[in-house]
């Protein structure tokens, strides 16, 4: 596992991943080899600690500016970058590094019957997972945000993110909604630790679209518009506070498939982003 | 003069066969560094033959037959990154984001140690002043970092004799086959040691600072003994053999559960000196760190001194890294400079620091 390390160091992110994956997929994986496993494809994202906290600490990002930075600083041009599938995979061992004594009931679990089976409850992780997987979530936000809004030079979107209804949720729509909800719980869970302008930033982001998000799901799953009007998605017929807060299984990035209230929320969250003034702005 | 031979070759196999081979741990950090045994490699519990005994192997302070005080012993201990970060004045400026992601993959390490003896026949004391400090950082994507800050002070006496109740050297000025035992005591104070940074400390960084003072934490104290053997036997005229064993803070040294314990070493090794009027050479060899749980090449040693009148030259293998120095020896004056690598990962050859020692000693003969 050092050379992992030294090969992060290096740069050299797909030799890291290369040294870990068997290990990771293995019996004898541990809390350790999922944290280094998530640091391997985290390279892959484009995630660089220390440059990124510092960007995240030093800049200022209030409401609609931060889809901008995320876009900014996570460029992604198409699938074969593997940006947003490295997040993906990132998220998936952070979320299988369980706090100790936790025993997961089924209906929480994420890719059950696995060697990593993860958690929906982000207060059943340690402290470390939900706080890297603030920066991972980042990275899938703003590489899936590149490769489907057609940004311009200022980070605006030109394209509506596809989504925004049940009938036209995909994995990768889900994934991206499912990174929103996985940023704002990482945030809830690391606020008391964090300090300086980095928990400043964090506490911003938590406080300006931590309602939002939530009331955006349940927008979502009563068939509403990003303000609450009628005629959104009549395939969501829900009422809203079933959705508010969003569903525990939309933390699961492939649950859209197989679960409607999910689909249904996370098709509320990028109807959210295309279209409120908290959303990603046009451009 | 077989049995004096074949009793330490035993307990060297016995030793060697029991040793694990596994690797689980990471640098290793040793109490004192002397510049001799540094530039051999590390190579010196069979030798322990000058001050460095009171530190390394207690027994050999019974072959001491001189009464010497060193009142200035400085030892500098820098890493090339150190050296290379220090000319590159950016890189230490701040110790914000930008500057600590600057120093990812650069291992940082400083050592200072002062270490003012009396060595007498049969006795040695010293006072120990030491500060370490070190910086290692990997993995960009999720940085894995140990920071070392400590400072280490107290006072060490040892003392050593033969138990064949002999004089070290008898008139004639010609060695005998001997046994010594030593035994030493210390009693520190220290705080600091090397810490991994936790990732959620990593998310409270700000300027730093505050983060060095929770890591340096308090002074507490501790004592630690040590003990020695070694075994003399001259071969013919000029060729001395000598076996060594010590066990340096037996049980490990605790200082109070915050400063970093001082890990016992249990070592032996072997010498074999040359000696002419003109110049003499010694070879030697250590397996350090028996019961320490890192790969087994990390704790051999290897060295040779070649000594001339008033220039030394060594050179040796620290682990699986080159080491070499040259000194020089003017009346009261003592100057060495070596180079030596450290191995800091859990297996040799990935991750090795470079390091450079410098070390001046001022002596003055009592009596």
């Amino acid at each position: 596992m050092e050379e992992v390390n030294l090969s992060l160091t290096a740069g050299e992110c797909n030799k890291a991943i290369e040294l870990i994956e068997d290990l990771y997929n293995s019996s004898y994986t541990d809390n350790e080899v999922r944290m280094l496993r998530a640091s391997a494809h985290g390279c892959v994202a484009g995630i660089s600690f220390f440059p990124l906290v510092g960007y995240l600490s030093t800049r200022n990002i209030v409401g609609s500016e931060f889809w901008m930075a995320m876009t900014e600083y996570f460029p992604s041009v198409s699938q074969t970058d593997l940006k947003a599938e490295s997040g993906w995979y990132a998220t998936d061992a952070l979320q299988a590094v369980l706090d100790t004594g936790i025993v997961e009931p089924v209906d929480l679990q994420i890719n059950p019957g696995t060697n990593n089976v993860g958690t929906q409850v982000a207060s059943h992780r340690i402290k470390d997972s939900n706080g890297y997987l603030m920066f991972v979530s980042m990275s899938t936000i703003g590489a899936i945000q590149n490769r489907y809004g057609n940004p311009t030079n200022e980070y605006k979107k030109l394209t509506p993110l596809p989504w925004s209804t049940k009938a036209a949720m995909a994995e990768t729509g889900c994934s991206y909604a499912s990174a929103i909800v996985n940023l704002l719980d990482g945030i809830d869970e690391t606020q008391t630790i964090m300090q300086g302008s980095l928990k400043n930033t964090m506490e911003q982001i938590s406080s300006t679209f931590g309602e939002l998000i939530d009331t955006a799901c349940g927008y979502g799953c009563a068939g509403l518009t990003y303000d609450g009007a009628v005629g959104a998605d009549a395939e969501c017929t829900y009422s809203a506070s079933e959705c508010n807060p969003c569903p525990l299984k939309l933390r699961t990035r492939t649950s859209c498939a197989d679960d409607a209230k999910s689909a249904c929320a996370a098709a509320g969250i990028v109807r959210f982003i295309n279209l409120h003034p908290f959303g990603w702005p046009d451009g | 003069m077989r049995t004096v031979i074949c009793v330490p070759a035993v307990i060297l196999i016995f030793v060697l066969l029991l040793t694990s081979f596994q690797s689980d741990a990471e640098e290793l950090h040793y109490y004192y560094r002397g510049a001799r045994a540094t530039a051999m490699g590390g190579a010196y519990v069979g030798l322990a033959d000058d001050e460095q005994a009171l530190f390394l192997n207690p027994a050999g302070l019974a072959g001491n037959d001189t009464s010497v005080i060193d009142y200035a012993p400085i030892m500098l201990d820098v890493s090339r990154e150190m050296y290379s970060s220090y000319s590159d004045s950016s890189l230490l400026d701040s110790f914000d984001f930008d500057g600590i992601n600057k120093l990812m993959g650069k291992n940082l390490y400083g050592r200072f140690q002062f270490t003012p003896n009396l060595i007498m026949p049969n006795f040695g004391a010293a006072i120990m002043m030491d500060a370490e400090m070190a910086f290692y950082a990997n993995n960009k994507a999720m940085p894995h970092i140990t920071f070392g800050w400590q400072n280490t002070n107290g006072i060490q006496m040892g003392t050593g004799f033969s138990l064949y109740g002999k004089r070290r050297r008898p008139r004639s000025g010609t060695l005998q086959n001997d046994i010594r035992v030593g035994i030493g005591g210390k009693y520190l104070w220290r705080r600091g040691g090397y810490r991994h940074v936790p990732f959620e400390k990593l998310l409270q960084i700000n300027k730093g600072t505050s983060l060095i003072k929770e890591l340096a934490g308090n002074y507490h104290t501790g004592m630690g003994v040590d003990f020695g053997l070694q075994v003399i036997q001259p071969l013919n005229k000029g060729f001395v053999m000598s076996f060594g064993s010590a066990y340096t803070d037996v049980g490990n040294t605790s200082f109070g559960g915050e400063p970093e314990t001082q890990m016992g070493n249990f070592s032996v090794g072997t010498a074999l000196k040359y000696y002419r009027p003109a110049f003499s050479i010694t070879g030697a060899f250590d397996y350090s760190n028996i019961a320490q749980d890192v790969e087994g090449r990390q704790k051999m040693h290897y060295g040779v001194e070649l000594q001339l009148s008033m220039l030394t030259i060594y050179m040796g293998i620290n682990q699986v890294y080159f080491t070499t120095g040259v000194g020089f020896d003017v009346w009261l004056l003592r100057v060495m400079a070596v180079t030596y690598g450290q191995e800091l990962g859990t297996d040799v050859f990935q991750d090795g620091n470079r390091r450079f020692m410098l070390s001046i000693d001022m002596r003055a003969g009592l009596f």
